[in-house]
């Protein structure tokens, strides 16, 4: 029976026209996720009105191809120019763009496209073999299990991006402050708004990440600009693929990755940024060389790609299982299903379950493509570090400011990006981390509300988020993560003073 | 690292007038809302004074340890490219100002232009003919491709904008 339902939908997927919409579909968003502002959603949704006319089959295919490139596009311009295109590729941008710096563009482009191209196929396959299991155990997760996520993401701060641990961890709770900007979600008291309309709605993310990582580098540069190397010149950047024995030997993050992606874009509304932040998260906390990050380490770069191309298919499991999105980009997909008449939900896995296969398919083709379209939409990419840096430095910033306007046509965000530039410049000068300013910047907002929600569930009790046993390990396992580092620099400490005194 | 202990005393100074204004958020009405809308940005504020006052002590130590033993500094920031970076700062702060009233395609050209020449590009025709290109091909992406509203103008320019994107 499930061969019959394989065998259709192999047909359906090779056939040439729909294959073609694949190959579109992923190019287009991997172009749109390599564009600041253009996130996977926007890019879906601008492809949308040219699947009305498609068959169900070629359209579905066609939206998910766009979902992953999307997720992998974002990566190009975070390594090559220090802009994430899309949230998801945050993370990558700690690794990536030290690599580029360190003449390793390719490399890094390389790692980027295998890990998001492995996260995507793992998530397939999950999705075709656990969906109804998963969806089951996701829709268990309350408020207490989310706070704990979120607290998991959070306790890598110390560790990433300065060499002062104090001052890292004064950026990541400026982070969390910044997140209370706007009306409370419990109360609906307006915080730190200071009577100004644009500020209700609270800070954007992409306005602070432009400004954090882009605007602040050019700063940087054109600081040190009089002191420039002239004869230096940028050399031609092509994707690298490292060995198959160099790749196996990180395949703990690769799997590890890409099951955090899929089991964070299983869950309703979580999606693929916090995915990308909380694997990169684990991947620096279980590290033995933890202070690697942040400053090229390729571990780096999987632990983000892996989990947030694996979001994608993990969140089309709530979405076709119980018709509950699991990500923005998801809920686009599902009016898409609707638009031709297809209701995902219980019903839909039993009564096509040959859009399902294609739809599995459809993922494992794009994956494939990202390889062959990553390398050319890269390549293509990387001309503009050719340029002398006075363009260079334009380019970044008119990207900057089109991706911060484009978000909500407010050019408030434009003003918010700048203003965020010199503070990433600023912290950067004194050593205040800001890839820990802007993971908690991020994960803030939902760590306060789940939190303040059980204790409204747990009537008050502040320790109530570890009643659940789920977010009770979770808790415990950050916690010991959190303070790990400190206790072996006391021991370290401990053991030297003893040696001393047995001398 | 005097200036570090200058930018620790900014920060603190921010973020105590941050948690006198908190304390003025009004008070929540559910009852089961135990933490209220300033809670949490009060116990953030709080630890981040708590770390800031012990690094600054820290620091101002390892200044005066290294005033002792007569170390040289490094500076935090490079004199010769300050007044390149704030030529630069002052360019975007204007963008930021004009870009309403005149539109994104005169805003952004006059910036790329003049930020080059800022940044000591010395061609000109190749300056003008990089401003016309990025603009236009942002243009065409962004306002063609993907739609996105970019900003028109007033007056005369908002009309004149409708017909070009």
């Amino acid at each position: 029976m499930v061969g019959t339902h394989l065998l259709d939908a192999l047909q359906y997927v090779f056939d040439p026209l729909t294959l073609l919409f694949i190959v579109i579909g992923t190019g287009f968003g991997l172009v749109g996720g390599s564009l600041p502002g253009i996130s996977s959603s926007m890019s879906v949704i601008l492809i949308m009105p040219f699947t009305f006319s498609m068959e169900p089959v070629q359209a579905i295919v066609m939206v998910v191809a766009v979902y992953v490139g999307g997720a992998c596009g974002g990566s190009i311009s975070a390594i090559l120019i220090k802009t994430p295109g899309t949230p998801e590729a945050i993370p990558t941008t700690f690794d990536g763009y030290p690599l580029m710096q360190k003449g390793q563009a390719g490399t890094a482009l390389g790692l980027a496209v295998t890990a998001s191209s492995f996260g995507s196929i793992f998530s397939a396959f999950m999705m075709m073999l656990a969906a109804p299991l998963f969806a089951s155990v996701a829709l268990k997760f309350q408020s207490a299990e989310y706070f704990a996520l979120a607290v998991l993401g959070l306790s890598c701060v110390s560790s990433i991006g300065s060499k002062n641990q104090a001052r890292a961890l004064v950026a990541a709770l400026i982070g969390l402050l910044i997140a209370t900007v706007g009306i409370d979600p419990i109360s609906g008291v307006q915080r730190f708004t200071f009577n100004k309309t644009f500020l209700v709605g609270g800070i954007e993310m992409i306005p602070v990440i432009i400004g954090c990582f882009a605007i602040s580098e050019v700063f940087e540069n054109i600081e040190t600009y009089y002191r420039r190397d002239a004869t230096v010149q940028a050399g031609r950047v092509s994707m690298k693929l490292l060995k198959f024995s160099e790749m196996f030997k990180m395949w703990v993050h690769f799997i590890r990755s890409a099951i955090i992606g899929t089991l964070i874009g299983i869950l309703p509304a979580a999606g693929g940024t916090i995915a990308s932040l909380l694997s990169y998260s684990v991947a620096v906390k279980s590290d033995k060389n933890p202070e690697r990050f942040g400053k090229g380490a390729y571990e780096g770069i999987i632990a983000s790609e892996s989990a947030n191309n694996a979001a994608v298919g993990g969140s089309m499991v709530p979405t076709l299982v119980l018709g509950i999105p699991g990500s923005g980009t998801a809920a686009i997909i599902m009016m898409v299903f609707i638009l031709h008449n297809l209701r995902p939900g219980p019903l839909l896995m039993r009564e096509q379950p040959t859009l399902l296969y294609a739809l599995f398919l459809g993922i494992i083709i794009a994956s494939v493509l990202l390889f062959l379209l990553g390398r050319f939409i890269a390549r293509e990419f990387a001309r503009i570090l050719k340029l002398p840096y006075p363009m260079l430095a334009a380019f970044i910033i008119v990207m900057g400011i089109v991706g911060a306007y484009s978000l909500k046509g407010s050019y408030y965000d434009v003003i918010l990006m700048f203003i965020f530039g010199i503070i990433g410049y600023l912290f950067n000068k004194f050593q205040f981390s800001i890839p820990a300013f802007v993971l908690a910047f991020i994960l803030g907002g939902m760590a306060e509300k789940t939190y303040r929600q059980q204790l409204i569930i747990s009537d008050g009790n502040f320790l109530g988020v570890f009643m659940r046993p789920i977010s009770c390990i979770v808790l415990i396992a950050s916690i010991i993560i959190f303070i790990s580092p400190s206790f072996k620099h006391i021991l370290k400490a401990f053991s030297k003073k003893g040696e001393l005194v047995a001398k | 690292m005097g200036m570090a202990l200058g930018f620790n005393g900014i920060l603190i100074i921010v973020l105590s007038y941050l948690y006198w204004t908190a304390t003025k958020f009004l008070d929540t009405t559910i009852t089961t809302d135990y933490w209220g809308g300033d809670g949490f940005p009060r116990l953030v504020i709080a630890l981040a004074l708590i770390l800031l006052i012990y690094d600054s002590i820290v620091t101002y130590k390892k200044l005066q340890r290294n005033k002792r033993e007569n170390l040289q500094e490094k500076d935090v920031f490079e004199k010769p490219g300050l007044k390149l970076l704030f030529t630069g700062v002052i360019l975007l702060a204007l963008y930021v100002v004009i870009v309403e009233p005149l539109g994104y395609m005169i805003t952004t050209a006059l910036l790329v232009f003049i930020f080059m020449k800022a940044m000591g590009y010395k061609s000109n025709f190749w300056a003008l003919i990089y401003t016309v290109i990025l603009v236009a091909a942002t243009l065409m992406i962004f306002g063609y491709v993907f739609g996105t509203s970019l900003p028109r103008g007033i007056g005369f320019l908002r009309e004149l904008s409708f017909y070009i994107y």
